[in-house]
């Protein structure tokens, strides 16, 4: 017989509001300067936000500053570099952020001749303070000057911050053939949030919601494990949907 | 416009996302949306407003709509921020400031400021902030103007205002400045069952084409939008005459009527000239009214075209996604925004690159479906009305909430 979970499991679902920054930048140094400064929501909306809504595209757009450094900046190198961030392997926001700026500052070096140990680090200076020395960096003597491409106004780079509403949706389950059937209704918003999101901006953890309760709840370590391990960057959600559909039913004709 | 009802919308965008608009709506149950303009009649807020606010009460949030009242003097005045908001040179001298300002304390003496959310569309009510520090409530400010690059006089001049309020939307990321208080980016949405948007058979979009003497067995190529030097229908003509040396095809260039435009009158001119004795380019004049023959020009097109200089949102662009038709924009405005290069659309920087998309799409004919059924998808889950509804919905929760980036309801 199906086990019965002693907690339900709920599913909530998330939806998001965009925040202007109104910070920009026009070339790579401003490009920089600002990812350095950016919080979590920032590195959320121009990475995850940006693949979930157009995670349904074929081909699948990179990520948004990678999106912009190729054809805004035409820095192609760099731009391929950030396109091959597989931000998934991150459980942790500042630490994509540090992987994000490090390319950077990579290509800094090898294009530029700029050495990474030169750039004022935010981790030595108050914040306060950074964006004053980063410019008096940047703006050294001519004969040592860098000259970066600068985009046409209308091609800036838009810094966004994304401000997520998560609350309860009807759905609930105490049993996987229940937990299957609303897995087939929820929207994809709820799936996104159960499997993605509540782990990289709440919880820091390397499970997601659906794993936690197939493992704790209902005591199904092996599937907690499959799901657990579904990327949502080689699928589109909906594909996700049905892969994990698939792996259920798999589970519930086995238990039969 | 008939009124439609929430579930019309259902069979278009599914029912998770009519599920989350109720659910939302029974949050803010209880409260009281006054959202204040200039005109009931006319524009493009007007026409977002009539179909928004029967469908907010719908949805449980009580939703009333008031028109402020002035004279001619007024709307002068407006019409000139307006158009120096758009960062075209006007003459703005004190008596117009005043003007404005006295306007402003009438309408903060007169209106009956009711609504538990105050919610002012563009500058002509701006003023009636003054009355927050009396009565309190939930001020928002939305800007409809693509305020790219204004002229800062008008800009500095109504930031006074804005910034008291609580929250301030825009249309797109370009139309954003540094302000003191929160933006919030809500881009506009088009009806997918209005008339300019709805499904028509294919008969009907052959018939609309042949009445035009435009070829439907034959490549269209079609650009909608006003007689204006900002849209380029010049470059248009020019791309079409490139791409036309390597492949067949006929160019529709429709706008409205140019009468009482003198300007529009002489780009007209300029449009007939360059299309000179080409019998596959046809240049329609159409009336406001023709939303129709639009939607049939536009799904009976190969390709759709917007080359604009300078744009605001771009909802020509939408219309077009929404349509499943392979589109080429410039990347100014809020086209980027709807046209990913390569994904859901081609994004193009010259006359040159027009005319290569041109003849790209046209010999890549899976390719351009492929840009059409991409095109159409991104609309559908971030373009049409259902979006905006529930970007308005949000926004009123987070008013109890500004500054967090995560809100548990």
């Amino acid at each position: 017989m199906d086990k019965i979970a002693k907690v339900e499991f709920k599913f909530f679902t998330r939806l998001a509001l965009f925040e202007l920054t109104g910070k920009t930048a026009s070339n790579l140094k401003e490009f920089l300067e600002e990812i350095e400064l950016a919080d979590d929501s920032i590195i959320f909306y121009h990475t995850h936000q940006f693949l979930l809504e157009h995670n349904f595209l074929v081909p699948e757009p990179p990520n948004d500053f990678a999106e912009w450094v190729i054809n805004a900046l035409h820095e192609r190198a760099l731009g391929e570099r950030l396109a091959s961030i597989d931000t998934f392997q991150f459980t942790d926001l500042s630490l994509l952020k540090e992987g994000i700026v490090k390319i950077i500052k990579d290509h800094l070096e090898e294009r530029y001749g700029i050495k990474k140990e030169e750039i004022p680090q935010e981790r030595f200076i108050p914040q306060r303070l950074i964006k004053v020395a980063k410019r008096i960096f940047f703006t050294r003597p001519a004969k040592e000057r860098v000259r970066f491409a600068e985009v046409k106004p209308e091609e800036k780079f838009h810094f966004i911050r994304s401000t997520s509403f998560v609350f309860p949706t009807p759905y609930t389950a105490k049993t996987l053939a229940e937990f299957r059937d609303a897995l087939s209704r929820v929207s994809l918003n709820s799936i996104y949030y159960h499997l993605f999101e509540s782990r990289l901006r709440f919880e820091k953890t390397e499970e997601n919601h659906f794993s936690l309760w197939f493992k704790e709840g209902l005591e199904l370590p092996d599937l907690a494990k499959k799901i657990n391990s579904l990327s949502p960057y080689t699928h589109t959600l909906e594909e996700l949907r049905g892969r994990m559909i698939q792996i259920i039913d798999k589970e519930l004709e086995r238990k039969e | 416009m008939a009124e439609r009802t929430i579930n019309d919308y259902l069979p278009i965008v599914g029912k998770n996302i009519i599920e989350e608009l109720l659910i939302f709506g029974k949050k803010l149950k209880g409260k009281t949306v006054q959202h204040i303009n200039s005109t009931s009649v006319g524009g493009g807020v007007a026409e977002i407003l009539h179909m928004i606010v029967p469908l907010m009460n719908e949805l449980g949030v009580k939703t009333n709509w008031d028109v402020i009242k002035a004279g001619e003097d007024f709307f002068y005045v407006t019409k000139a921020f307006h158009n120096a908001l758009h960062g075209k040179k006007v003459e703005i001298n004190s008596r117009m400031y005043e003007i404005f300002l006295n306007y402003s304390s009438r309408h903060r003496a007169e209106m009956n400021l009711y609504g538990d959310i105050i919610f002012v569309h563009d500058p002509q009510p701006i003023g009636l902030i003054d009355k927050k520090e009396e009565i309190g409530k939930k001020w928002i400010w939305r800007c409809h103007v693509d305020t790219t690059s204004p002229n800062l006089e008008v800009w500095n001049f109504l930031k006074i205002f804005i910034e008291k309020y609580d929250v301030s939307i825009f249309s797109a990321p370009a139309f954003s400045r540094e302000l003191k208080i929160k933006q919030i980016m809500i881009p506009p949405s088009i009806d997918p069952l209005s008339d300019k948007n709805k499904e028509l058979d294919k008969e009907v979009c052959e018939k609309t084409l042949k009445d035009f003497g435009v070829d439907p067995s034959r490549p269209v190529i079609t650009q909608i939008s006003r007689f204006d030097y900002l849209k380029d229908p010049i470059g248009v003509i020019e791309a079409y005459k490139m791409a036309k040396r390597y492949v067949d095809c006929q160019l529709v260039l429709a706008g409205g009527r140019a009468e009482d435009d003198p300007e529009g009158r002489e780009v007209l001119k300029k449009v007939k000239d360059a299309a000179s004795d080409d019998p596959d380019i046809h240049i329609l004049e159409l009336p406001p009214t023709s939303h129709l023959e639009i939607n049939a020009l536009q799904r009976g097109s190969t390709i759709i075209l917007q080359k604009s200089i300078r744009e605001g949102f771009g909802l020509t662009v939408t219309e077009a996604l929404w349509k499943g038709k392979p589109v080429i924009g410039s990347a100014v405005g809020g086209i980027p925004l709807q046209i990913m290069h390569n994904i859901t659309g081609m994004l193009v920087h010259s006359i040159e690159g027009t005319a290569y998309a041109i003849r790209y799409l046209l010999a890549n004919p899976d390719f351009a479906a492929k840009l059409g059924e991409n095109g159409r998808e991104h609309v559908r889950r971030n373009f049409l009305l259902t979006r905006h509804l529930k970007d308005y919905l949000l926004l009123f929760l987070y008013l109890d909430h500004i500054g967090e980036t995560f809100i548990r309801i």
